[in-house]
């Protein structure tokens, strides 16, 4: 017993004189490490940000030519007052908007049955959905190529069974078909954590208190996930409407395959518009942000 | 709520017959037979993976029986799907609906049935007023504490008025001061509104002091039913010797009558000899278990030489747990130890006469000896 108090009083006069130097310590010495990834984001994104933001307000002086220093809205005031630029932004919003809703929809019960299932297969069902993200964009669409052309898979397949074939190669529809694949494991992913935090007794607890499946999902399951369904959402919505590879090869040169990005890169490439590339880009962007905005607000009024 | 039901006492509202359920290869529940009468409070009591748990999912319907059948209020359920058995449910981890207030919680199981909007606020109202907590209603769960959450679990399995109320673990996630007082408002509850119900837990006290009929269940059968003072005082088996309270049990077989008429003389293994009470199935030379229960035992001081009479052995005082009402005295005695349970008197001033190392006597009447099955 005696030990055991002489010891204990060691222990409690040990750290007692290091406390003060323990203090100081995290506050003053952690943030340096925040340095290398501020710099580099300041280096490598907000810096070329600020000079696409100006670039947009510069006048269009040839191909690959920046005009001088001379501020104008021109470029914003060219993109609203041109029908075809609305219709080319409407286009997007629509493919990006039901991209992600389908993205969702597909995403929700693979999330569920990851989230709830306790098989050893689990992992192989997590890189089963990974797989489109990993695999590279040119082969997936070309795959998709192969699948959905006029002579293709899927057509070739619905001749044998006696069906009419369909047109989706250079297609809307073909576009959101290859987009909603490759972005679905993202939905995954935002649903997984949110339906892992629902206790599944709850769901026991709707069925004897006389509920079906289908008021499971409703009173339950949506209600508790739903900022996982906003979330993925967005980040599918957000990405839909950065693309710009799958709607190019997909969607072609018509206008299935006229999309804000592609636009921007047409205007960046091959007409070497820069400003109004970069006028583009600015707009898309504060889309983008006002959805974000308008998600948080969504999440706290739910709150 | 519901007014005290005048129906026989004897009418049973549910069964389980040869009830089995197999997980693959392994069986969860082996054969289970129950029956459950109007009112009562039957407890399913077992260690952990005795099959408690699985046979009470299957009353509630979310588990089906490999085999078996399930009969409510004279209906065949076996199949039947949850939502249409008319059970309520309380789950130990309450499972309240995190985003509904406690309001509509317990309305939830109302608007399921279709019960008009007036009613239900009715009913609302006074199932949270029984359960003492009508001022909460416009709570969110979180910011109710674990016994008032319970609480609220409890008013919305009840407010739906089941056929039975099942109660899984109901009070293992509070404390042990709130767990006492919820078992008791718990059985002041469903004695008051005269609701069948099934409790399942691990916890031999909280069954002891609920129930009106205990099953106590092992490795997925049932090992034996009957009262708590039954399964107490007459465990059949020594597993529900160990399991309910505290046991001291003795392997020994009958050796012959005893002088006095209708007692018979047991011999432990270890070498002492009991007075036991005369039954018709305890014949001589039956191997069996001695069970002596730590509070039937008496200490008193030793003599200081060896008495040879039987129900009495000595021994030293090896350990003293003063636990306020009683104290535990650990007994060494040549061949094994013992628990002694003595009741201290109130006014005493040293509860405990007897030091550590004291050399004692140990003695017991022959009806505190239960005879227990060797299993």
């Amino acid at each position: 017993m005696a030990e055991l108090v002489h010891s204990s009083a060691g222990v409690s006069q040990g750290p007692a004189p290091a406390a003060p130097g323990a203090k100081k310590a995290p506050t003053a010495n952690y943030g340096i490490l925040l340095l290398p990834s501020i710099g580099t984001l300041i280096a490598f994104f907000i810096v070329p940000l600020m000079i696409m933001l100006g670039y947009s307000f510069r006048r269009f002086d040839g191909p690959a030519q920046v005009g001088p220093v001379h501020y104008v809205i021109d470029n914003y005031v060219k993109f609203f007052t041109d029908l075809f630029y609305w219709e080319v932004l409407g286009r997007t919003l629509v493919v990006a908007a039901v991209v992600a809703t389908i993205a969702v929809v597909i995403a929700y019960p693979i999330a569920y049955t990851l989230a709830r299932s306790k098989s050893r297969w689990k992992t192989l069902m997590v890189v089963i959905v990974v797989l489109p993200l990993i695999t590279n964009l040119v082969v997936r669409n070309y795959g998709w190529m192969v699948i959905l052309s006029d002579n293709g898979l899927l057509n070739t397949f619905l001749q044998y069974l006696g069906l009419p074939t369909l047109t989706l190669m250079f297609t809307t529809t073909g576009v959101i078909v290859a987009l909603t694949q490759v972005l679905t494991p993202f939905a995954v992913f935002s649903l997984f954590g949110v339906i892992q935090q629902i206790n599944p007794q709850l769901e026991e607890s709707v069925r004897g208190l006389g509920g079906t499946t289908w008021h499971v999902v409703k009173d339950v399951l949506i209600p508790l996930s739903w900022a996982g369904i906003l979330a993925g959402w967005l980040l599918i919505f957000v990405q839909a409407v950065a693309a710009f590879a799958t709607p190019l090869l997909i969607g072609g040169g018509g206008r299935a395959g006229q999309l804000l990005a592609t636009l921007v890169f047409t205007d960046a490439i091959s007409t070497l518009n820069w400003p109004f590339a970069a006028a583009t880009s600015f707009i898309m962007t504060a889309i983008v942000l006002m959805l974000i905005a308008l998600q948080g607000r969504m999440l706290r009024a739910k709150r | 709520m519901a007014e005290l039901s005048n129906a026989q006492p004897s009418e049973i509202v549910l069964r389980l017959a040869g009830v089995q359920k197999y997980f693959g290869s392994v069986a969860a529940v082996e054969n289970v037979e129950l029956a459950v009468q109007k009112n009562q409070l039957v407890t399913l009591l077992g260690p952990s993976g005795c099959g408690k748990t699985t046979t009470l999912r299957m009353i509630a319907g979310f588990e089906f029986p490999t085999a078996g059948q399930i009969v409510i209020d004279g209906k065949d359920v076996t199949y039947t799907p949850p939502n249409k058995r008319e059970i309520g449910i309380v789950f130990q981890s309450y499972s309240l609906f995190p985003h509904l207030r406690v309001s509509d919680n317990v309305a939830y199981g109302l608007k399921r049935r279709g019960v008009p909007k007036e009613e239900r606020v009715q009913r609302v109202r006074e199932a949270l007023q029984l359960v003492d907590l009508g001022q909460f209603g416009d709570r969110l769960p979180n910011e109710l504490s674990g016994g008032q959450q319970q609480r609220v679990a409890l008013a919305r399995a009840i407010v739906i008025r089941p056929k039975i109320l099942l109660l899984d673990e109901p009070l293992s996630a509070l404390d042990a001061k709130l767990r006492q007082r919820m078992r008791l408002e718990i059985r002041h509850l469903q004695r008051q509104i005269g609701m069948t119900t099934v409790l399942v837990t691990h916890d031999q006290e909280e069954a002891l002091s609920m129930s009106d009929h205990i099953v106590v269940m092992n490795k997925g059968n049932v090992e034996q039913e009957g009262t708590p003072s039954s399964i107490y005082r007459q465990p059949k088996t020594s597993f529900v010797a160990s399991f309910i309270g505290e046991t001291n049990l003795f392997k020994g077989e009958i050796v012959h009558a005893a002088n006095v008429d209708g007692l018979l003389v047991f011999r432990a293994d270890c070498g002492f000899e009991a007075c036991i009470r005369k039954a018709d199935n305890l014949e001589p030379g039956r191997q069996l278990l001695l069970s002596l229960r730590p509070e039937t035992l008496t200490i008193s001081p030793s003599q200081g030489e060896a008495e040879a009479s039987p129900n009495a052995l000595r021994g030293t005082v090896a350990g003293i747990n003063y636990l306020g009402a009683r104290t535990v005295f650990e007994i060494k005695t040549p061949t094994r130890d013992l628990m002694v349970s003595v009741q201290n008197d109130a006014g005493s001033e040293a509860p405990v006469a007897f030091v550590e190392g004291q050399t004692i006597r140990l003695s017991w009447t022959p009806d505190a000896c239960q005879i227990v099955e060797i299993n």
